[in-house]
């Protein structure tokens, strides 16, 4: 579903982001992405979501090279991708159900209204379908965007330190979110920093360091030890 | 404050607009008439009058010349005089000279063409407005000239306002835009809110101005007439479905001016909105 060859990638005073990776994830995998700050697991999200273009190698989404210069498609790649992130990155002038619907609108849904009350529902929040972010606390802000991010049957669902910002009551009720959807068989791939999630949950680890895919493990473990 | 500045260069768009047109039309108009008249000493012969007329023709620089014998004379002077019988009654076609009216395909060739007449010895007199015609060509030139220039700046102002409405719109929605196309939103997707405010406050300015130039061209109607006193009703469009008259304007050429306003308004919303997309929203 997902695979990256030989994916490299420099910032502009020539050390490497990214460096000689390859890895590759089937469709309903649960995949957490391990590795200390600035190891580059940010960077190979925004890869498979096309907002980085590899200087070498290719990235694969659903046998699609959306690596490629002349892949011209980005919209409707992003249509297939739900995504959660630390910073929750929610509209704040639109409702919860509003901020889901908008989603499905992108994606021409033929019932937006109807879709958002059950990505709510299964999120857990539908009694705040109507209430504004602000209004939301931290962790309704995070279901908010789980909810925004399987909206329209999503088949991946990227997640960006999706537990960081949230307390640790909150943390577990998000992760229990986590393993419901991947009870779908939607494909997700989760890069954190929390060894508590990573050790309890018993899917495959990858680690990046320094740019480089250190470890690569079904049932892994958390571990930056080499 | 968007909505003000459009409304001002609209509203200024349709005076210039409008004034160009209408001088336009006039010089047209002028063209139309005769330029020179040759008159003719009494009892001239015919032949010698269309001797003239094939020389003049034969210049290359008349569009037409036309005769006017004595009777026609009389039938447009009773036409002319109409109210005015006891004019009429003291009048007869004795005394009103045969005559060549002379078309110019330019009125700089009107010199030219009375220095050529005036040799005949059976030409009495040559009449013709040179000066006030050239004046007219000159200053409607000028005026146009004019106008263009502070048209396309009232463009290019317009495009600008547009430009940075867009710009700060895009700006100001930032974060909501980037959000959206993480989603797989498109950027017309993104832009289209900007560009639907965008072409909205485009046509309350055009209604606005519109209003503003009809009201004050129906106050100041009635001076306008005294200055174009003798200019007869002029057509904007030829073989037009309604009968558009810039002179006295109609309804139909205010509608029409609107329209267009709208039109092109809309054309630069929709440039400005996405050359502003283009380089803004990644």
């Amino acid at each position: 579903m997902i695979r990256f060859e030989h994916v490299s990638m420099q910032y502009s005073s020539g050390t490497f982001a990214l460096h000689d990776i390859t890895f590759a994830i089937e469709q309903g995998q649960f995949v957490f992405l391990i590795g200390p700050s600035g190891a580059g697991k940010t960077s190979l999200l925004r890869l498979i979501m096309r907002q980085l273009i590899p200087d070498e190698g290719s990235v694969f989404v659903e046998n699609e090279e959306v690596s490629a210069q002349n892949f011209h498609t980005a919209d409707e790649l992003r249509k297939k991708i739900g995504t959660v992130f630390q910073d929750f990155k929610i509209i704040q002038d639109r409702s919860a159900l509003e901020n889901v619907m908008v989603g499905l609108e992108i994606m021409h849904h033929k019932n937006p209204k109807e879709e958002a009350m059950n990505a709510l529902t299964l999120a857990g929040i539908e009694k705040k379908a109507g209430f504004f972010p602000l209004q939301l606390s931290a962790g309704e802000q995070q279901r908010l965007t789980i909810a925004r991010a399987i909206a329209g049957g999503r088949q991946i669902i990227l997640a960006d330190e999706p537990t960081g910002n949230v307390d640790p009551v909150t943390m577990w009720e998000i992760v229990h979110l986590f393993r419901k959807i991947h009870d779908d068989k939607r494909t997700i791939l989760f890069a954190t920093h929390n060894a508590e999630i990573v050790n309890a949950l018993k899917q495959r680890v990858i680690t990046v360091k320094k740019g480089k895919i250190v470890k690569d493990k079904q049932k892994g473990s958390y571990s930056l030890d080499l | 404050m968007v909505l003000g500045t459009l409304t001002f260069s609209f509203t200024m768009l349709f005076i210039f607009a409008g004034s160009i047109l209408l001088l336009t039309k006039i010089v047209g108009y002028i063209k139309t008439q005769p330029q020179a008249t040759v008159y003719f000493v009494k009892d001239t012969q015919k032949s010698a009058i269309f001797k003239l007329r094939e020389e003049l023709m034969n210049t290359g620089k008349t569009r037409d010349v036309g005769y006017v014998s004595q009777e026609q004379a009389l039938s447009y002077y009773k036409q002319l005089n109409k109210n005015d019988p006891e004019i009429l009654e003291m009048v007869s076609k004795e005394a009103l000279p045969q005559s060549l009216e002379i078309y110019a395909k330019d009125p700089t060739y009107l010199e030219d063409l009375a220095a050529l007449a005036k040799k005949n010895p059976a030409v009495e007199n040559v009449d013709y407005e040179k000066d006030i015609v050239d004046n007219l060509i000159r200053i409607t030139n000028s005026i146009t000239a004019g106008a263009l220039i502070f048209l396309g700046s009232q463009f290019l102002v317009v495009f600008f306002v547009l430009f940075m409405t867009t710009t700060f719109k895009i700006m100001r929605r930032k974060q909501e835009i980037d959000i959206l196309r993480l989603l797989g939103a498109s950027k017309y997707f993104v832009t289209r809110p900007i560009l639907k405010e965008g072409l909205f406050i485009n046509m309350v300015a055009s209604i606005v101005s519109i209003t503003i130039f009809t009201s004050g061209y129906l106050y100041l109607y009635p001076h306008i007439r005294t200055f174009l006193f003798g200019i007869p009703t002029l057509e904007l469009l030829e073989n037009f479905p309604v009968s558009v008259t810039i002179w006295p304007a109609n309804i139909y050429f205010f509608a029409l001016l609107g329209l267009s306003t709208m039109i092109i308004g809309g054309l630069i919303t929709m440039i400005s909105t996405f050359i502003a997309a283009s380089k803004y929203i990644q």
